[in-house]
Formats: structure tokens, sequence, C-alpha cells
């Protein structure tokens, strides 16, 4: 068993004492599109016990646990920062475990006062995992950690030894003085209990760096139990054990097949029930009218679902979505007609105007000119584990169960849901706190906790435990601002009383079906070079999408979020990431934003957001210019690159793909894409083996060869991972996804017409770092989850357009996604 | 009343005949191990061992896998004929750090086990074939076809 290591010692009074002096100044940016963020935000070092345990039980050897704040989906955030903490902790590899936090929103935790909520995204002020934030947002704490506790440690063992401190060292997990040496665990308890935070903390250089950055890969901490079959996943979580999976009730819900539409008025659960008992008996338990559709309880999954294919209903559809994918593009077709000073005012956002983009492009030859439109179907999210939520009733109120990616909004959703609790004005604007006067700001806070507020608040924190289980993948799915699943599974539970425990089942097909898309996206582009060709003269940029902060939750932290960081003029900025912040030097630039008129097919974010189709148009339009200034598309991008870092990038991975010396073969194609995104640079080429043309389209995406620049990559192996599996990821959005309504109903449904890439289509991936250089400080790491995926298309995209040449055919390009490409079976 | 022989112990289950193994297997018997994915047998993610051969338990009812001698999970694969080719692969799937997400790797383990207990000397095409009716949305192939490379080798070895 593995006792909790637990302060006795306030936090707040030894601020307090000290003047603040534990303040330690930390710039979590997050990109060029959010400013805001790139003032510095102060970080305490928290109390390390709040982050990590240490096995009291292990007499001999030293079992660190990391308590991990961000949902592990794949991307390697446990390994992350617990490398990290073992970094400055000096524990060897093998000693290290973990387990996901359980969601807190008071800074009131276990005796301690805090600066913040412990497990909050310093990026977001919010628990949540996302935006490619998580290694860069926990640097600098999670290595404070680390170094806090070891301090800690040591002047424990320092005092209990009669010995100076200085003379003390940690290795692989024992305390060392001499020939004298003890496991860490001998003297956590103490340490923990006696000393005070050391007030200051000495985080290691980089020379001495044993774990971060090393070319032997760390195995993944989560390895072990993913490849026997004991890892716990949020569906397993009411079936592996008796004592829930025979008293558990899966819930299906019946969902309209338009969004927008309804539950009928007539619509009758008690008759339902009793048709369905009368052909499935007993095994189904209650029928319950829900405001997202109709919801079967059964005694286990496959009699729910069984049921349900059993129900004919008569949807209302009032206020459905009634048009077809054609008819949206229409309409967004239809917007770019208007200009600024024609449109109804608050319908077109002026995203960037530099210079005069309309009166440069008049001015430019046709031959220097390209233009397209550019479409983008939704797309659905796929992870392998379909969306699901267990909630069982407790003592003191409810636990939930799933693969949690924004705790703090689901437990407050699940707060006022369940138990009708109001959950504005609990917490005040950290945001504001973070970039206004700190200490007051803080204060302020802690006195607010004396009020009524306290109250509503602790109540929240003890009826609802947040029980975040792995899950199985969710590119943005698992993180909606409306946290829709938790809402559901916390109507379903309250429907019936509240006593049972439910487990609350999306199939796949709810899942293809079910909305939250990325949303489609529709973007125009005029661009010319200048006359010389050495530089472009002119680029106009029209782009129409729905918002992704359409379906939001309204509770006011949610709102202030998202107010603070994602809405400008009232428009979604993230539609607009990649092109406004673009990296290229353009003269006479211009980026227009259209909103569409609303549409009840919910959308969110979708791995890489809006860089999902900015990087795609603008490294295609990119591509397009350098054919025509006959520079190529190498040199073309980087003499309109004006930082080094950027042209670095480029540069590794002209050398690594050996570009210069590829043979021209008849089919064979070459294209390139850089894009910086969530702070990292990512450069790919593309080698495609295209098919004859005049025999339909056939490709296979050959090798994809990548360059990255994450700062610091604190788990290189992780980092070619994250670009494996984002090349995975993105090509069957390339090849063939999307979701298509046809007169409001989604065409697709599984993985047979929404099939996510195969083995057989896999490119052989090659992904080169760079190194933070050694003669500067180490750069703080950034994002890696999402980056790599936007540069996929355009890469490939370029590559088909160069083999097109091969072929005897004209240069063209691909402007809209999926390119609708079939892959040739392998041949022996 | 169904019996089935599951892992190398019989159970008898009050069930539906028509019900697919694998929820027989995930409700019943809490055997988790083997996951839901499309329940169309589309993506691999319920890949159990039926007799030597990969099944998707997704679609097979248990009236049907009650004619199976053995029915292996991974949960009791390593314990089963097939124990060394399992052993080898498990090693290799985290030599080579194959797993993100991890949802699909039971079942991707499962079919590579079959893939090596047929072809020992797997070659690019056969892994290509094989491993077909595996999804991996996280799109971790690569590294699943190093780590069966390896394991073979590993098996190789052994055998040596």
């Amino acid at each position: 068993m593995s006792a909790l290591v637990t302060s006795r010692r306030g936090f707040l009074c030894k601020v307090a004492a000290t003047s603040g002096v534990f303040m330690l100044g930390a710039s979590v940016p997050i990109s060029r599109a959010q400013p805001q963020l790139h003032e510095p935000l102060r970080v305490f070092p928290y109390h390390p016990d709040i982050f990590l345990k240490i096995d009291l039980d292990a007499a001999n050897d030293t079992r660190v646990t990391l308590i991990c704040k961000h949902l592990e989906m794949g991307q390697g955030v446990v390994t992350g920062l617990a490398t990290l903490i073992a970094e400055e902790l000096d524990v060897a590899w093998n000693q290290m475990k973990f387990e996901l936090a359980e969601a807190a929103l008071s800074p009131r935790f276990r005796d301690q006062l805090l600066p913040l909520p412990p497990y909050v995204n310093l990026v977001y002020l919010l628990q949540a995992t996302g935006g490619s934030t998580s290694t860069r947002e926990a640097w600098t704490q999670m290595r404070q950690v680390g170094a806090a506790a070891r301090a800690m440690l040591i002047a424990e063992a320092a005092k209990q030894w009669s010995v100076p401190a200085a003379e003390i060292n940690v290795k692989d997990g024992k305390i060392i003085h001499g020939a004298k040496q003890q496991p860490l665990a001998k003297f956590a308890k103490d340490a923990m209990r006696n000393q005070l935070l050391p007030t200051e903390i000495k985080l290691k250089e980089r020379p001495d760096w044993r774990l971060i950055g090393a070319s032997e890969p760390l195995r993944r901490l989560d390895s072990e139990d993913k490849t026997d079959g004991t890892a716990q996943f949020a569906f397993d979580y009411p079936r592996r054990d008796a004592s829930l999976r025979d008293r558990v009730l899966t819930v299906v819900v019946c969902r309209p097949n338009k969004f927008g539409a309804r539950v009928p008025s007539s619509f009758s659960a008690g008759e339902t029930l009793a048709s369905l008992r009368k052909k499935f008996g007993d095994v189904v338990v209650d029928v319950k009218s829900l405001p997202s559709g109709i919801a079967i309880y059964a005694k286990h999954t496959w009699a729910a679902i069984e049921a349900r294919k059993a129900l004919k209903i008569d949807w209302d559809y009032g206020e459905a979505e009634p048009r077809s994918t054609e008819d949206i593009f229409e309409e967004y077709r239809g917007l770019f007609a208007e200009t600024p000073a024609s449109a109804e005012p608050g319908s077109i956002w002026q995203a960037e105007n530099v210079g005069n983009a309309t009166a440069a492009l008049a001015g430019a030859k046709e031959e220097n000119t390209v233009h397209a439109d550019f479409m983008f179907p939704f797309l659905a999210h796929a992870p392998m584990e379909p969306l699901n939520c267990t909630v069982e009733p407790t003592p003191e109120g409810v636990k939930i169960s799933s693969g949690c990616q924004m705790q703090t909004v689901d437990k407050l959703i699940a707060a006022r849901e369940l138990f009708g609790l109001n959950v504005n004005n609990l917490v005040p604007d950290l945001h504001d706190l973070s970039t206004r006067k700190w200490m007051e700001g803080a204060r302020n806070f802690f006195g607010n906790l004396l009020g009524s507020a306290e109250n509503v608040l602790s109540a929240v924190q003890n009826k609802i435990t947040i029980n975040t289980m792995l899950a199985g993948g969710s590119f943005g799915r698992r993180g909606t601002l409306s946290s829709d699943l938790i809402t559901e599974a916390c109507h379903a539970a309250k429907a019936i009383g509240g006593r049972t425990a439910i487990h609350l089942v999306r199939t796949r097909e709810d899942d293809i079906q079910g909305g939250f898309y990325r949303p489609m996206v529709m973007h125009r582009v005029r661009a010319a070079l200048t006359p010389d060709h050495r530089s472009i003269a002119g680029w106009r940029h029209q782009l129409a999408s729905k918002s992704i902060f359409t379906e939001v939750t309204s509770i006011d932290i949610v709102d202030d979020a998202i107010r603070k960081i994602y809405i400008e003029g009232g428009f979604d900025k993230s539609t607009v990431e990649g092109v406004k912040d673009t990296p290229y030097a353009i003269e006479n630039f211009e980026v227009l934003q259209y909103k569409p008129r609303p549409t009840s097919v919910p959308v969110t974010w979708w791995r890489s957001v809006g860089n999902s189709h900015t990087a795609f148009v603008m490294e295609t339009i990119m591509d397009e210019l350098a054919v025509l200034s006959g520079k190529g598309p190498f040199q073309f991008r980087r003499d309109l690159l004006p930082q080094e870092r950027d042209r670095a990038v480029l540069d590794r991975v002209y050398k690594e793909s050996q570009w210069a010396t590829w043979p021209k073969d008849k089919g064979r194609g070459h294209g390139v894409a850089f894009h910086f995104s969530f702070e990292t640079r990512v450069a790919m080429v593309a080698e495609v083996i295209l098919g004859d043309p005049d025999k339909g389209k056939v490709v296979k995406v050959d090798r994809i060869v990548a360059a990255v620049d994450v700062g610091t990559a604190v788990n290189p192996d992780i980092v070619k991972a994250q670009v494996e599996g984002a090349v995975g990821f993105a090509l069957s959005s390339v090849l063939r996804n999307q979701i298509t309504l046809r007169d409001g109903v989604v065409q697709q449904s599984n993985f047979d017409d929404y099939e996510p890439t195969r083995m057989r289509e896999m490119p052989q991936v090659e992904v080169h770092i760079i190194e933070s250089p050694e003669n500067e400080p180490p750069r703080p790491p950034t994002g890696i989850g999402e980056p790599p995926v936007p540069v996929v298309a355009p890469a490939i995209g370029n590559a088909i357009a160069d083999a097109l040449v091969s072929w005897g055919r004209k240069r063209e390009w691909l402007h809209t996604l999926p390119f609708n490409y079939t892959t040739p079976l392998p041949e022996a | 009343m169904v019996r089935l022989d599951v892992n190398g112990s019989m159970v008898d289950l009050d069930i539906d005949p028509r019900m697919p193994l694998l929820w027989a297997l995930r409700d019943f018997l809490g055997l988790t191990g083997t996951k839901y994915g499309c329940g169309r047998a589309f993506c691999g993610a319920c890949t159990v061992h039926i007799d030597g051969e990969a099944a998707r338990s997704c679609s097979i009812m248990v009236e049907d896998a009650r004619k199976a001698k053995d029915i292996r999970t991974i949960e009791g694969v390593f314990d089963g004929e097939l124990k060394d080719v399992a052993f080898a692969v498990r090693d290799a799937w985290r030599q080579r750090n194959v797993v993100q997400c991890g949802y699909c790797q039971s079942g991707q383990i499962m079919s590579a086990i079959i893939l090596l207990s047929k072809t020992p000397d797997p070659t690019d095409l056969d892994i290509k074939f094989g491993m077909e009716g595996n999804i991996c949305r996280c799109g971790t192939y690569q590294r699943i076809s190093d780590a069966i490379k390896q394991a073979a080798r590993a098996l190789r070895e052994k055998r040596r």
C-alpha cells in the first residue's frame, strides 16, 4: 500500500511570512495568434506531494508515482511529465509510476491553500488537456516539484544523519552520504512533515540532464498495462469488477437522425418500455426521454444496443438542419461576394489588413496570379474507444468515470446537472489574475473562499468525484466545451432517480453520426507575385466557417477563458490561425472571415483545430507561387521566412530527404510543406507514387520525411511517435474521410464509410528533431500532439501535383479535401 | 445456459445465445482486455483466438463460439499454447514503445500472435496483409510492423 505523504503546514502562511519569495517567473507563451498569453504567468512551486507520491512500503527500493494532471490519451503525457520529475528528483526511470489526478476546483487542497486549484493547466487556468500545451505548461512546474521534493528529502536526511546538506547526494532514488545510503522512502514521511518548501529552487543545468532529451528511448509508463490487456479504459471500468458489473445499467440513447430535431411531444416512455419488454424481456430496465434523445436502460450492453434498433421514432424536425453538404458550400460561396463595406455590420471580420491587398492584386499581371477556392468537409474524430461514461452513486454524491479531458468543466457541469448547484461566480477570473497584480488578486480569492462561494465550492468538491480514466484516443473529441458526454450521462443518471449506477455508451455509429465535427470550411485565395518574382505582391484570403465556440456551456469561467483566448470581434480566431499569423512575410495582406448563418450541426476542435485546413491552403498556394516564381519550393519559401528557426527546419528536411538528388521517375512526385502551430515548426517532404491519371485516382504515399523544432524534446522517442502517428491519423482525411449531409442526415456511419488509415497505406515516416542550440539556454518545449497533423495534407497534395508532371500532364494542385484517391493493394 | 471454454476454463453463462462473444466476455466475464471498436468486424479491436485462429468477437455469436475447443483472450494468451509467441510479441511491443492510446493494441497483439504462429518469418507484405483487419487511429503502424519483425527475430533466436 502506498501512503500519501501530506504536509501539515499551510502554504499561504509561508507565502505571507516571506512576502512572495516563492514566486518564480515563468513565461508560458501559447502561439503567435494569442499574444496576451505571452505575458508572464507567475507559477508557484506547489508543495510536491500534490504531484508525486513516494511509496513508503517499498523499504529497499524507491517507487515514485507521478500524479498526472493531464489526460493520457496516447500522446505520452504521463511519460513526459514523469521524466521531468524523475530528472530533478534523481530517481531511476524504472522507479517511476503514474496515476491520473482527481479533478480539483478549490485551492484548498489537503489542508493546503494554493495559489490556484492544484491541477489547472497554466495556459488555460482550467484543468484541461489540449492545445498541445501539456509539456510546455508543466515544463517548469514539474521540474520544480521534483527539485523541491529532492531538497526537502536532503534537508531531512541531513538533520537525521547530522551532516551538512551540501554533502548529501541523491542517485537512483537513494540518499547518499559517503558510504551511507538509504532509499528516499525512508525520509519521505518526515521530510514532508518537517521540512519547509525550499526558498529557492534551483533546477539542473542541461549538461546534468540524464533523462530529458535522452537519445536512448525511455520506456513509456503506460506501455506495460496496454500490452497485456490490463490497462483500464473508461469502457472497461464498469464491467471489470463483479461489484459494479452486476448492478450497472448500460444506457444507449436513440438520438434524432437530424441535428436540431427533438423527441416528439407525443412520445410515451411507458408505452415504449412496455413494447421493448414484450420483445426483449426484463433485460430492458427502463426508457426515459432526455433532452438529447430517448435513453434505453438495459442490464448489459448488447441488450441496450439491440433494444434501440427496435425503436421507430417520428422525430420533431421543426428546428432541424435540413440542408445537404452542397447547400452549405453554396451558402459559403455566396458570402464571399460581400465585402466589409457592403455587408451587414458584424457579418465579416477583417482579421488582418496590411497594406492594400485589393489594389496590389488589381495591379498584378494575370500570369503572376494564382487563385482558388478550397473546400473542407466536416470530419469526425473517431477515437478507437467510443465515448462513454459511468455515473455511480456514492455515499457523498456521485463518482463519474470517463476519459475526461476538461475536468474542471466536467465537474462543474455535473454539479449543475445533477444537483442544481449554481456554478457561476465560484472562481475569480483567473485570466485577469494572471496578468494583473497577482498577490492582491490571490488574497481576494482566498478571502472570497471564506464567504458564500466556499460553501458551494466545497459542495461541488465533496459531492462529485471525477475519476479520469485512460482514454482510447480523443483528437479533441473528449474536450468539448459543452461536455456533451458528461451532460448526457448526468441526465441519464438523474432521469432514473440517481441511485442506480449507469454506463452511458456511444456506439461507433453514434460516434460517427453524433456531430461535434471539425467544421466545414471554405477558403478563397487570390495571391500574386511581384513583377520580379522575388516576393509576394498581394494576398487576399477569405474564409467561412461555423465558430467552434458555438456549442459552449454557460459557465462563467468557461465563457471567460474562451472570450479571452479565442474570440475577437465576435469571431472565432481559431478559424484563421495559421493564416493571420503566418510566418511568411507578405506585403499587402488581407484576411476576411465570414459568418455563415446558424446551423445546428455541432462542431468542435479536431486535432490541430484551424490549422487542419489553413495549413493546406497556405502551403498549396505557396507551392503554386513557388513554381510560378521559378525559384523552386524551398528557395521561394526560405526567402519569405524572416526567422532563422523557420528556415532551419526547411533546410533540415531538404537535406534529410535528399531533395536535390531525386530521380525523376514516371509516377513519382515530391512535395514539401512547412507550418508553424502550437509554437512548433514542422516541415515535411512527401514522396508519392501516382498511378496513371488516365486510369483513375490512385496514389501510394511512399515516404514522409519530417523535421521538427519543438524547442527541447523532453522525450525524443515520443516526439517521433507523435509525428509518425500524426501522419497515420491525417492520411485518411487526405485520401477519403468526410462527413457529408443529405437533407440533414449524416451519410456515414462506421469504419466502412469513414475508414481510418490502414497498415498497408502507411508510408515510411522518418523524423528529424532540431536540437536546441548548445550555446544558448535550453529552449522550452513546445507542442507536438497536433503540429505535425496539418503539414501532411499539403505535403502530399504538392507531391501529387509534382507527380502529374511526370505523367506528361500539366501541373495541377488539388484544392479540396479529401482528394478521393485510393491506395493500390501492395504487390508481392 | 451456454457453456464456453475461455482461457482454459469452462464457464456457464445464462445469456441469449445470439449475443456476440465480445459482450459475453466483457459484460459477463469481466474480460475487458478485448475491446469494442465498431461492432461490425471492421476494426479488429475485439480480436480473440478461437482454436488457433484470429476471430472478431463482435461478430461471432456465443451460440457458434460454444463449439470452440479453446477461446483465448489477451488475458489468457500468455498461458495458452501460443504463449511463447505471445511473450515475444508483448516484449517487442514494449521495447519498441509501440502503444499510444493503446485501445486497439490488445487486438493488434492478438492478430500479430496468429500471424507469427503461422508465418514465423513474415515479409513486409505478410505483415501488411496479416494486420490489414486491425485499425489503429493513433497511426502506430510503423512501430507495429517493426515490433512484429523484432518478435520474429527473438523467436528465431530462441529456436536455435
